[in-house]
C-alpha cells in the first residue's frame, strides 16, 4: 500500500487565551522574598528531612522505635511527649493516671531523656521536640542531655515548638498566662541565639489552626502575626534582629486542597520576607521562612482507613511541591489511634516514594508558573496581607488573642465544615459518601497505661531517692526568684535545676508559684451550624423530635459538655456542642481538663438529661469508670454519651461500663443528635 | 502592605544570578555534573524554569475526566454485576474487556444508565459473527472498539492474518453508518508496560495510529473513522507522565490533520504495574496515588488503576474499591475539578511536553520514513529498541542509581509470599508459534523479587 509522508507534520498548538501574569512571578529561589523556595537548588542539593512525629508511652520503648524508623530511612527525629509532660505534671502527680504515656512519651527527669536518646548522637540527629508548655523543663533535660554526651551547645541541631500563641487559640497546651508565656519563649530564643547556633528556638505553628477548621489565609495570617509577635518580644529584649531572626521556623498543616497547600506555603515565604523586611535586616537569611510541614490529621477518617494512604499521599506531595524543608507523613491510623510499625513504616514510604522514585526532586518549584498556582499564590498573598494588617492594627497577636476573635474566627470555619459534611454539600469518600456495609478492621496500637504509669513511678522515685534534695531546692527557689523578680534567663536556671535533679513537675511548679495556671472558658457558637444545614431532611425530622420532647418535658434536653483529663482538642468539643445547640438542645460547655468527679458533681447541679464526654487521646478507658462511679454516687440518671477517637474493639467494653451511645470519629451530628434523642 | 510595595523591595531574580547563586554554593564542584538531570528520554532538566523558559502557553479546552472501571469480562452476567455495583460506589465509565466470545452484550449492560454512565466494550476477538451480535444487539449509545494491531504486537500473532484482520476491521467500522459507534482502539498500555520509555511511547502511540490511517487511506474507507480510543499506562516519574499525555495532546491533532479526517479521540490513562512491587504491596497505594494524580493532571480523558495487590491476588471487590477510591478522593476531596487545567503555564511542565512532543516527533518520522510500525515489528527492531530501553533503566535500578521502595531498598526481609499469593507475580513464558517477537511486559522489581521468591 501507498504511504502518504508524515514528515512536515509539527506538534499543534492549541488557541491560547490570555492569562494574567502577576508580579511576583519574576522572584526565584534562594533569594528574598524566596518565592519559589528558600535555597537556590533546594532539593537537587538535599531533599527534605523526613521527619515523623512520634513518641509513646516510656522512653525506653520510644527509644526502640525511633531506631528503628531511623533505620528505616527516616532522616530526623521528632518527639511527641504526652500530656501530663506537656502540661508540666510528673507521671506520679495526682488524678492524671489517664495520660501517663498515652499520646506521647513521658518525660518526668533527665533521666528519663537520656534513655529516650540512648544510643542516638545528639550531634548527629537533629531532634524536633513539640512542646509548648513545659518548654523550659524539657528544653533543659535536652541540653543537659546532649551535654552528657559530650556534644557542645553550638553543635546541636534541631527544633522546639516553642509557640505559645496558638495554644491560646487552638491546642490548648498551655500552662501560664499569655503574658508569662511570651518571656519564656523569649528567654529560650535569647539562650539559644546565644549558645545553641544551629537550634531553631521555635516553630510558629500554623498546623494546629489548619487541624482546627482554619482555612488557607487565616493560617498564613494568623501564624505569621504569631511570628512577628515573637519578633517584637526579642528585639524588646535586647536583641538584634540578625541575632535570632535566622533562626525562626515555621510549621504549617497541608490539607486536602491541593493547588491551595502549594500555594500556601510560595505565598507564606512571600509574606514572611515582606515582613521581616520592615526590620530592616542586614542577614538576609533573616528575610528567608522556612518550614516544616505535617499532613493534615483531620482529613483522615476512620471508615475505610485504607484509603488515608491516598489521602497523605497527595498532602505530602504538594507539601513538596510548596517547598517544605521537612516533612510527617501521617499514618493511615491516626485518625483512631497511635501509629502501629505497619502503618508508620507506610507513612514513612510515602516520603521515600516521592524522594526516590518520582523525580519531583529534579527541579525546584516544579508548579512554578503554574496559572492556577500563582493566581493562588497570589491572592493568599492579598488576603492574608490583609488580615495580618488587621491584626497589627489590633495592638498585635497577644491582644488580638486576648479577645477571643482568632479563635472564634477558626472554630466558626470548622463548624462550617461539619455543617457541609453532614449536609452532604462536601464529599468526603467512605464517610458520607461511597460508603459500603464491610468494615476495614486494622490492627490497632494500645498502650498499657498501668504499666508505663508504674515504671514511671519507679523511676521518678529512685531518681528522687539518689539526688540531693537540698540542691534541687536551692535551684528551684533560683528559678522561682529570677521568674519573680524577672533577673535572669529562665532557661539557665531551668538547666541548672535539671542538673541538679528538678524534675519536669516540680520545674513547672517553681514558675506556676508566680506565674499562676491558665484556664479558658468555653462556649457554643450560635448560627453557623444551622445556616449550613437548615434545609436538610435530617434536620426537619429532629426540628420533629424535639417539639415532641418539648411537648412532654416542658423543655429541651439538656446536655453537659464536657472535657476530663489533659486532653486540650477541642475542635470537635465546640462543633458539637454549638451544632447540638443551634439544633435545639439546651447545651452547658465544662472548661477543659476536669477531673470525674468534677464534671458528675456538674451534671447534678444542672440537672442535664445527657452528659456528653469528648476524649481524643485515649484517656476514656481509665476516665470513664470514675466518672460513671461519681455519677452514681450522685444518683444521677443521665444518659452517657462518648464521642471522639474510641476504637470499635473498644466499644462493648465502654458500653459494660456505662456509656450508653458511643459516637467515633467522622459522626454526623444530625444523625447522632436523632438517636439520642431517641434514647431520652 | 501593598502587593506594590514588596516589588519596589526586593528584585527580581534573573535565570544568570539563580544560576550564579547556585555555582556559588556548590564550591567549585561541576554545575553540569551535579545539576543537570539526564532523563532516559535524552532530556536534560535544568535545576530551574523560569518565565524565560516558556515559550508558548499550552492551553488545552476545558472538559471532565471520568473515573473509569476496567472489567475483564469472562461471562456477561458477571461482569454486569461488577459493573453495577462499581457504578453505585462511584464509576462513571466502565471499560468491559470482553474476552468471552460467547458474551451477550445486551445482558452485559442491562440496567446501567448509558445516558449518565460512558460504556465501553473492548473486543479481544474478531470475527465476522461478533460484527453481526453487535448488530443485532442495536446498541447504539455505547462505544465498541477493536484493535488487531496490538493483538499482532502483544501475542506475536494476528487473531486470523493481517489481511482479513484489517479487512474485518474495515467492516466493523462501516457499523458507523447504521449509527453503531465503532472505535479504534490504541491498546499503548502494553508498551509502558514493556520499558519503552516516554518519549518512544509517544512515538509509538503515533506509529501505531498511522498505520491504521494510511491502510484506511489506502482502502479508501478513512471516512468510516469517527473514533480512536487511545489507552496508555501511567508509571511513577510524576512531571514525565503528565508532559506524556500533554505532548500527545499536541501531536495527534497534527497527525489526524495531515489525514485530512475529523476523529474525535479519547485517552484513557491507566496506572502502570511496571513500578508495582509484589512484596510490600501496600507501597503500590502510595504509587497508585501519584499516578493518578499526574494522570489528572495531564487531561487525560478517562482514568483508572490497577489494584495495589493486582500481582499477587486475583481480583477483588475490596482492592479495586480502593483504587476507585483514590480517583474519587482526587475528584471530591483534592480540590482538583475546581481549577481548569492547572498544569498549564508551569515552565517546567512546559519544557518538558515540548522536548517531548520533539523528540517523539523525530522518532516517529523516522518509523514513518522507513515504512512505518508494521515493517520495524515484523523485522523485530521495534522490539529490540524496547528491549534496549528496558534495560538501559534496570542497569540504573541495579547499579542503585534509582531505588524502589521495598525491592531494591528498605525491605522487609520477613515478609514471606509464596504460601499466600493467590497467583505468581512474575511473567510466565509460554512457548508457542509465533509471527514476530511479542512485546512483553517488563516488571522492574521482577529482576530482585523472583530471586527472593525462589528463596522462600
Amino acid at each position: 500500500m501507498s504511504r502518504r509522508s508524515l514528515q512536515h507534520i509539527e506538534p499543534k498548538y492549541p488557541k491560547s487565551s490570555s492569562k494574567k501574569r502577576f508580579d511576583h512571578q519574576g522572584y526565584g529561589a534562594g533569594s528574598p522574598p524566596y518565592l519559589r523556595g528558600p535555597y537556590a537548588s533546594m532539593y537537587l542539593n538535599r531533599p527534605w528531612t523526613i521527619r515523623q512525629y512520634a513518641g509513646f508511652s516510656t522512653a525506653e520503648e520510644s527509644n526502640e522505635f525511633y531506631k528503628n524508623n531511623l533505620r528505616g530511612g527516616q532522616t530526623g527525629l521528632s518527639i511527641a511527649f504526652d500530656l501530663p509532660t506537656h502540661r508540666g505534671y510528673d507521671s506520679d502527680f495526682k488524678n492524671i493516671d489517664a495520660d501517663v504515656g498515652k499520646s506521647g512519651v513521658a518525660i518526668d527527669s533527665i533521666e528519663d531523656m537520656e534513655l529516650l536518646f540512648d544510643g542516638i548522637s545528639l550531634r548527629d540527629s537533629s531532634v524536633s521536640m513539640t512542646m509548648n508548655g513545659a518548654v523550659l523543663p524539657v528544653m533543659a533535660f535536652y541540653i543537659c542531655c546532649a551535654l552528657n554526651q559530650g556534644v557542645p551547645l553550638n553543635e546541636l541541631r534541631g527544633t522546639l515548638q516553642n509557640d505559645i500563641l496558638k495554644e491560646f487559640m487552638v491546642r490548648n497546651t498551655y500552662i501560664y498566662p499569655e503574658k508569662a508565656s511570651m518571656k519564656i519563649v523569649s528567654d529560650i530564643i535569647s539562650y539559644c541565639s546565644e549558645h545553641m547556633p544551629k537550634f531553631n528556638p521555635i516553630s510558629i505553628s500554623g498546623y494546629h489552626m489548619l487541624e482546627a477548621g482554619a482555612p488557607a489565609e487565616v493560617e498564613l495570617a494568623y501564624t505569621l502575626a504569631d511570628g512577628l509577635e515573637y519578633v517584637k518580644t526579642a528585639l524588646d529584649t535586647g536583641m538584634k534582629i540578625d541575632d535570632f531572626a535566622p533562626r525562626l521556623s515555621f510549621f504549617f498543616g497541608i490539607g486536602m486542597d491541593h493547588f491551595t497547600e502549594i500555594a500556601k506555603l510560595r505565598a507564606a515565604r512571600v509574606l514572611w520576607a515582606q515582613l521581616m523586611s520592615e526590620f530592616n535586616p542586614e542577614n538576609p537569611k533573616s528575610l528567608m521562612l522556612r518550614t516544616h510541614c505535617q499532613t493534615s490529621g483531620w482529613s483522615l477518617t476512620a471508615q475505610n482507613p485504607l484509603n488515608n494512604i491516598c489521602r497523605t499521599s497527595l498532602e505530602a506531595a504538594a507539601a513538596a511541591f510548596g517547598g517544605t524543608q521537612s516533612l510527617h507523613t501521617n499514618a493511615l491510623d491516626e485518625a483512631m489511634t497511635l501509629p502501629t510499625p505497619q502503618t508508620a513504616k507506610i507513612a514513612r514510604d510515602t516520603q521515600l516514594h516521592l524522594q526516590l522514585e518520582t523525580k519531583i526532586t529534579k527541579t525546584v518549584d516544579p508548579f512554578g508558573g503554574s496559572y492556577v498556582v500563582e493566581q493562588l499564590t497570589d491572592e493568599l498573598i492579598q488576603k492574608a496581607s490583609k488580615l495580618i494588617d488587621s491584626i497589627v492594627k489590633a495592638g498585635g497577636m497577644t491582644q488580638f488573642i486576648a479577645t477571643e476573635a482568632p479563635k472564634e474566627r477558626i472554630a466558626k470555619a470548622a463548624i462550617e465544615k461539619q455543617a457541609q459534611i453532614d449536609s452532604g454539600k462536601t464529599l468526603i469518600i467512605g464517610l458520607n459518601s461511597f460508603t459500603t456495609d464491610t468494615d476495614e478492621r486494622i490492627k490497632i496500637l494500645k498502650v498499657d497505661g498501668t504499666k508505663v504509669r508504674k515504671q514511671q513511678l519507679a523511676r521518678i522515685q529512685e531518681h528522687k531517692r539518689i539526688r540531693s534534695n537540698k540542691l534541687v531546692d536551692e535551684a528551684l527557689e533560683h528559678l522561682y526568684l529570677g521568674a519573680k523578680n524577672n533577673t535572669d534567663n529562665l532557661l539557665k536556671l531551668s538547666i541548672i535545676a535539671a542538673q541538679k535533679g528538678a524534675t519536669l513537675g516540680e520545674i513547672s511548679f517553681a514558675l506556676e508559684r508566680v506565674y499562676g495556671r491558665y484556664s479558658a472558658v468555653a462556649h457554643p457558637i450560635k448560627g453557623v451550624y444551622l445556616a449550613g444545614v437548615k434545609d436538610s431532611k435530617d434536620y426537619l425530622e429532629i426540628k420533629e423530635q424535639l417539639n415532641d420532647y418539648r411537648s412532654k418535658k416542658g423543655r429541651s434536653p439538656r446536655i453537659l459538655m464536657s472535657k476530663m483529663g489533659l486532653d486540650g482538642h477541642d475542635r470537635g468539643y465546640g462543633t458539637v456542642a454549638s451544632a447540638l445547640e443551634d439544633l435545639g438542645f439546651e447545651i452547658h460547655m465544662t472548661p477543659l481538663f476536669q477531673l470525674p468527679e468534677e464534671v458528675a458533681q456538674k451534671a447534678v447541679e444542672l440537672e442535664v438529661d445527657v452528659v456528653s464526654i469528648s476524649s481524643l487521646t485515649a484517656g476514656h478507658s481509665s476516665l470513664i469508670p470514675e466518672f460513671k462511679s461519681s455519677l452514681q454516687k450522685h444518683k444521677s440518671q443521665a444518659l452517657v454519651i462518648l464521642g471522639g477517637i474510641i476504637p470499635k474493639s473498644e466499644y462493648t467494653e465502654l458500653h459494660k461500663k456505662g456509656v450508653d451511645l458511643i459516637f467515633g470519629p467522622g459522626t454526623n451530628i444530625l444523625k447522632a443528635a436523632s438517636l439520642i434523642l431517641k434514647q431520652l | 502592605m501593598s502587593k506594590l510595595e514588596i516589588d519596589n523591595r526586593f528584585s527580581k531574580l534573573t535565570p544568570s544570578a539563580w544560576k550564579q547563586m547556585i555555582q556559588f554554593q556548590l564550591e567549585g564542584e561541576d554545575y553540569a555534573q551535579q545539576m543537570i538531570f539526564h532523563s532516559l528520554e535524552g532530556i536534560d532538566i535544568k535545576p530551574f524554569y523560569t518565565e524565560e523558559d516558556l515559550k508558548q502557553s499550552i492551553d488545552f479546552p476545558k472538559s471532565d475526566w471520568s473515573i473509569e472501571e476496567s472489567i475483564a469480562v469472562y461471562q456477561d452476567l458477571e461482569a454486569n454485576k461488577l459493573a453495577l455495583e462499581a457504578i453505585d460506589l462511584g464509576a462513571e465509565s466502565i471499560h468491559f474487556k470482553v474476552l468471552t466470545p460467547y458474551c451477550n452484550f445486551n445482558l452485559l449492560v442491562e440496567g446501567i444508565d448509558l445516558n449518565t454512565i460512558k460504556v465501553h466494550l473492548s473486543l479481544q476477538q474478531l470475527s465476522e459473527e461478533l460484527i453481526d451480535r453487535i448488530e443485532s444487539s442495536k446498541l447504539k449509545q455505547i462505544v465498541f472498539s477493536i484493535d488487531p494491531l496490538s493483538k499482532f504486537y502483544v501475542t506475536g500473532n494476528w487473531y486470523l492474518n493481517q489481511k482479513s484482520d484489517l479487512k474485518l476491521l474495515t467492516t466493523f467500522l462501516e457499523l458507523t453508518e447504521q449509527g453503531f459507534q465503532p472505535s479504534l482502539e490504541l491498546d499503548n498500555y502494553s508498551i509502558a508496560e514493556s520499558g519503552a520509555n516516554n518519549v518512544y511511547q509517544i512515538a509509538f502511540v503515533l506509529a501505531h495510529l498511522a498505520e491504521y490511517l494510511h491502510y484506511f487511506e489506502s482502502e479508501n474507507k478513512l471516512h468510516l473513522l469517527k473514533r480512536v480510543t487511545i489507552k496508555l499506562g501511567v508509571g511513577t516519574h510524576f512531571f514525565f507522565e503528565i508532559a506524556k499525555v500533554r505532548a500527545l495532546r499536541l501531536l495527534i491533532p497534527s497527525l489526524l490533520e495531515a489525514f485530512d479526517v475529523e476523529v474525535s479521540y479519547e485517552l484513557s490513562s491507566k496506572t502502570s504495574s511496571r513500578y508495582y512491587t509484589a512484596y510490600n504491596s501496600v507501597q503500590n497505594l502510595v504509587r497508585s496515588s501519584n499516578s493518578l494524580l499526574s494522570s489528572v493532571l495531564s487531561t487525560a480523558d478517562t482514568i483508572s488503576g490497577i489494584a495495589h495487590d493486582s500481582l499477587i491476588r486475583n481480583s477483588n471487590k475490596s482492592s479495586n474499591r480502593l483504587i476507585r477510591n483514590q480517583l474519587l478522593l482526587l475528584k471530591n476531596e483534592a480540590g482538583l475539578n475546581e481549577h481548569h487545567d492547572a498544569a498549564n503555564g508551569s515552565y517546567y511542565i512546559n519544557y518538558l511536553t515540548e522536548q517531548f512532543s520533539q523528540k517523539a516527533l523525530g522518532i516517529f518520522k523516522l518509523i514513518e520514513k522507513n515504512q512505518g510500525l508494521l515493517f520495524h515489528l515484523k523485522n523485530g527492531n521495534i522490539q529490540k529498541e524496547i528491549e534496549k530501553q528496558h534495560l538501559k533503566e534496570l542497569e540504573l535500578y541495579k547499579a542503585n542509581k534509582e531505588v524502589l521502595i521495598g525491592a531494591t531498598v528498605f525491605k522487609d526481609k520477613k515478609e514471606r509470599l509464596k504460601k499466600v499469593a493467590e497467583r505468581k507475580p512474575f511473567l510466565v513464558k509460554k512457548s508457542r508459534k509465533t509471527t514476530i517477537i511479542p512485546i512483553v511486559k517488563r516488571r522492574i522489581a521482577s529482576y530482585w523479587e523472583e530471586k527472593r521468591w525462589n528463596h522462600e
